[in-house]
């Protein structure tokens, strides 16, 4: 056998095993795609031990397909198309082996391993921990040796768009890599996000694409026998691709605190891309179009392809809108970009990979193919992938249209449902889509060789009789390859280094002089549980510079605040709310809780349990879980420290006027408002008595028991209760809120007193309560009764002010005997019965005096029964 | 900045447009590695095609 000879079998070797690896690395990747998908619709599927997180599945996910399933067919396409481009065969198959097993061995085993056991790095795209980046970095360099010598030795006039396309995929993503996956741990916040922004396009950009492309411009005149349409124009879209591409970069964060400048340019950037790559596209489609006859819809592997190049338009031109700053503003967060990024990476990164890994198939000799599973499985992916993007697009457009409207959040989620269910339907359609696929390369007819196989690499030198006279052309090529590094390094400079300049003069000249940007020791460890756990990939924490951002989330995220964030987890999806204003919004045991079980305290919740932090009940965290929480209140905490002049005071009067409104609210969506929003922690019946209620510090407020007056109920609603768990439910509309409101003034069952005869409301009552009073009560809940007495201070939430609150004898007798839970009230164990209820006579007093509303009057719901059904 | 950028890369391009529509030498070069491509896969690029710059490698200049 000759050396030509051997070296093609070595070569088939490795095609055929990354090929292998190709198919595990999708199936394995698209499982754990469909598990993140169903954990949409059931939070619990699976239990809910560590590993399977939703946010480590989801790392496991991107960064599989990435690397696990485009990285290995891409080296499988490398390895078919270089030989034949530059007649050379590849640097070593002993190189080629090592390589296989650091990129599947390593890379992508270790990877997905390292993040599951909760080792990783919250950056998209860049997600394996960063001595797997390292390990991928090397794996690259190593690609460059064992391709590259095989492109330099080549002339550069004769070398075919498909080799330019190989040659700088390979050179920019080994350029590129390292900016996403580095950079970001060594500048905080904002300075970070810059570059975190240029790798999340270049992946996509500089890695993907020109990979993807290069197939194309390889197997569609393979296929068809006929050359390209424009060769000169298949090369100027290349050098567009590169010039452009990389100045996508911050289109991810646009009206963030990153320069304006930068957001505009990247804006240009974008849109001018989608004008490249429509030039493109025409190129390849003229290509199939001139070649005539029905190849195209014959030739599976083609129909694969061209699909591919279809719809890389499609999503070119769809990036290209989404970056346009009014439109961004609407779209941006939701599952919009997700069904965008599917048509990227499935419509035309995956299309394209399939392609030449069944063009390739066919010239391995030996090897077994069928296709017509191949053609079913076209199908099957192609009506899978349609429905999702259709699906997702959809359900974009409805989450962005609610956060527009003044609803509460879960308003976005609920809507939602409906559409994430079908997304799981569609994943597994894809799935057995691709497991088609993949089983396509195992069954059928043996392949034998065809024309292609024949061609024999290794060829003295490419065409010496155009070398001479094409010398001027591969200067000119070779001056414009010098020039995309220059532009490369230009973007990096005019897209990471100048905004993370421009970002670090801004903050060392805004940062408040007692701002608390330093984590303490326990929050940084919450910041790691938070950053490997994916938080951020369903919570934002930047609030961006909208009125839709600022109405819900409160002021716009500044850089200066960033400071502490190292690496950045501003995200790029909301699925739940913005985070980055959640210090002091929520007290820890509510935290606490929501981690345990978010359908504890928030009914509609689509949130996972992290059950793993506690042991086994929500009242016993780990440290782990603390720590969390601990970080979790800091974020935001440095502006709000900044803006505490400009809080309201907790105790401002609620509205003049809510005595009005609350006589108009309608009690049906009252109901309705409550039974979705409050009664995970106050109950369906108001008593505070669910699992997640009882679980809170203090305990969730009966409402059923004790009767708060209009004005104390909408005060509550409007800014929450400090100390406690009961957030400010501002979000809702004021109709939702006069209907809840009034709603929960019917909930109040307070009947005169006594349930005993002989303790019948009497003046002589009334100074025996008056006494317990004074002597138990005064110090904390004031001499008037109004929750301001000398002690009162030391304690949040503050002691209950009678004045806005009546009180039925279960209720006293329940409180008297138990205290509250998590707050100053202890338990007084040693008051009689008719003590207490003497007491009890005393503290309607004061609600009596203040409301004009007699003790012995039976105490009814106020307005609106006649609407309850 | 990058508005500079942007514009001084697409002068570039045009500047090869220019050439291209100026020189057939320069076109005829331009095209040539698609059809050498066709050869390295043992396919020879048939004289009829349709594609834009038709193969006149063996007949010289246009």
């Amino acid at each position: 056998m000759t050396n030509t000879g051997e070296a093609s079998m070595s070569t088939n070797r490795l095609i055929r095993a990354h090929t292998y690896a190709a198919f595990g690395g999708l199936l394995l990747s698209a499982l754990f795609g469909l598990l993140v998908s169903i954990k949409f619709d059931a939070p619990e599927f699976l239990g809910s031990h560590a590993w399977e997180t939703w946010g480590r599945l989801r790392y496991d996910h991107t960064q599989g397909i990435l690397y696990g399933w485009l990285g290995n067919a891409f080296i499988a396409f490398l390895y078919y198309a270089v030989p034949r481009l530059t007649q050379r065969n590849i640097t070593s198959s002993r190189l080629g082996w090592l390589l296989f097993w650091t990129w599947n061995l390593v890379a992508v085993l270790g990877g997905w391993s390292l993040v599951l056991a909760g080792s990783s790095q919250p950056l998209e795209w860049a997600e394996f921990p960063l001595g797997i980046a390292a390990v991928i970095e090397l794996a690259l360099l190593l690609l460059i040796i064992q391709f590259g010598v095989a492109f330099w030795k080549c002339g550069k006039a004769e070398l075919y768009v498909a080799g330019w396309y190989l040659l700088g995929g390979l050179t920019f993503t080994t350029l590129a890599y390292p900016v996403g996956n580095l950079l970001p741990h060594l500048l905080p916040g904002a300075m970070g996000a810059a570059f975190s922004g240029l790798w999340i396009h270049d992946a996509v950009g500089i890695f993907v694409t020109p990979f993807a492309t290069a197939i194309a411009y390889f197997v569609i005149p393979a296929v068809t026998r006929k050359p390209i349409y424009s060769h000169f124009y298949s090369m100027i879209g290349f050098w567009l691709l590169f010039l452009v591409y990389p100045l996508n970069g911050i289109h991810h964060y646009i009206y963030s605190a990153l320069p304006m400048s930068a957001q505009h340019a990247s804006e240009v950037a974008s849109i001018y891309q989608g004008v490249d790559v429509i030039l493109v596209v025409t190129n390849l489609l003229l290509s199939i179009a001139i070649a005539g006859g029905s190849v195209w819809l014959r030739d599976i592997p083609l129909r694969f392809v061209w699909t591919s190049v279809v719809l890389y338009l499609a999503v070119s031109i769809q990036g290209s809108v989404q970056a346009v700053m009014a439109f961004n503003s609407f779209i941006h967060f939701t599952d919009w970009v997700i069904g965008h990024s599917h048509l990227a990476m499935i419509g035309f990164a995956s299309f394209a990979a399939m392609g030449a890994l069944s063009h390739i198939w066919q010239s391995i000799p030996g090897v077994r193919m069928s296709r017509r599973l191949l053609a079913w499985s076209y199908w099957f992916i192609v009506v899978g992938l349609g429905l999702m993007v259709i699906d997702l697009t959809a359900a974009g457009l409805v989450q962005a249209s609610l956060w527009r409207e003044h609803t509460l959040w879960i308003e976005s989620v609920r809507a939602s449902q409906p559409f994430w269910i079908f997304r799981s339907l569609d994943g597994g359609l894809l799935i057995i889509g691709f497991m088609m696929f993949a089983a396509s390369f195992f069954i059928g007819e043996l392949t034998s060789p065809v024309v292609t196989a024949r061609i024999s690499p290794n060829v003295a030198s490419c065409a010496p009789q155009l070398r001479r006279t094409d010398r001027w052309i591969s200067t000119a090529y070779g001056a414009t390859f010098g020039a995309g590094l220059g532009f490369f390094v230009l973007s990096f400079v005019a897209l990471g280094v100048m905004p993370a300049l421009a970002l670090h003069r801004l903050m060392t000249r805004t940062t408040p002089l007692q701002a608390r940007l330093e984590l303490t020791a326990q929050e940084r460890r919450g910041q790691q549980i938070y950053a490997r756990n994916g938080c951020a990939y369903c919570h934002t924490e930047q609030v961006r510079f909208t009125p839709a951002d600022e109405w819900r989330f409160g002021s716009p995220t500044e850089a200066w605040e960033t400071q502490g964030e190292y690496p950045q987890m501003w995200g790029t999806r909301r699925i739940g709310p913005d985070l980055a204003r959640e210090a002091g919004r929520r007290s820890h045991d509510w935290q606490l809780v929501h981690l345990y079980n978010p359908r504890f305290v928030v009914p509609d919740s689509m949130m996972p349990s992290y059950a793993w932090l506690f042991d086994g009940s929500p009242e016993k965290p780990s440290d782990a879980a603390r720590d969390l929480v601990a970080y979790l209140n800091t974020l935001g905490r440095a502006a709000m420290h900044a803006q505490n002049s400009e809080r309201a005071r907790e105790d401002e009067p609620a509205p003049g006027d809510a005595l009005v409104r609350f006589a108009q609210g309608n009690l049906m969506e009252g109901r309705a408002v409550f039974e979705a929003n409050c009664s995970g922690c106050h109950g369906g019946d108001g008593r505070g008595k669910t699992e997640g209620g009882r679980a809170l510090r203090p305990v969730a407020f009966n409402l059923v028991d004790f009767r708060l007056s209009p004005d104390r109920v909408w005060q509550a609603l409007q800014r929450g209760v400090p100390g406690s768990s009961m957030p400010s439910w501002s979000e809702l509309s004021e109709d939702q809120l006069q209907a809840v409101a009034t709603y929960v003034q019917t909930l109040s069952q307070t009947p005169p007193l006594p349930p005993d005869e002989s303790y019948a409301p009497t003046p002589v009552l009334q100074a025996a309560g008056e006494r317990v009073y004074l002597t138990h009560c005064a110090r904390c809940h004031g001499i008037a009764g109004d929750g301001n007495g000398p002690d009162a201070k030391a304690y949040a939430p503050r002691p209950a002010n009678f004045l806005q609150m009546e009180v039925s004898y279960r209720g006293a007798e329940d409180v008297i005997r138990h205290g509250v839970p998590g707050s100053g009230m202890p338990a007084w164990p040693l008051l009689t019965p008719q003590e207490i209820q003497a007491v009890t006579v005393y503290l309607r007093s004061f609600y009596a005096a203040k409301t004009g509303v007699g003790q012995s009057e039976p105490s009814h719901a106020s307005t609106g029964s006649e609407e309850m059904p | 900045m990058i508005a500079w950028l942007i514009g001084i890369m697409t002068l570039i391009l045009v500047l090869f447009i220019i050439w291209r529509a100026r020189s057939s030498v320069f076109r005829e070069r331009c095209e040539a590695p698609k059809f050498r491509f066709l050869e390295q896969l043992g396919i020879s690029p048939r004289q009829e095609d349709n594609s834009e710059n038709q193969p006149k490698l063996q007949g010289g200049t246009e």
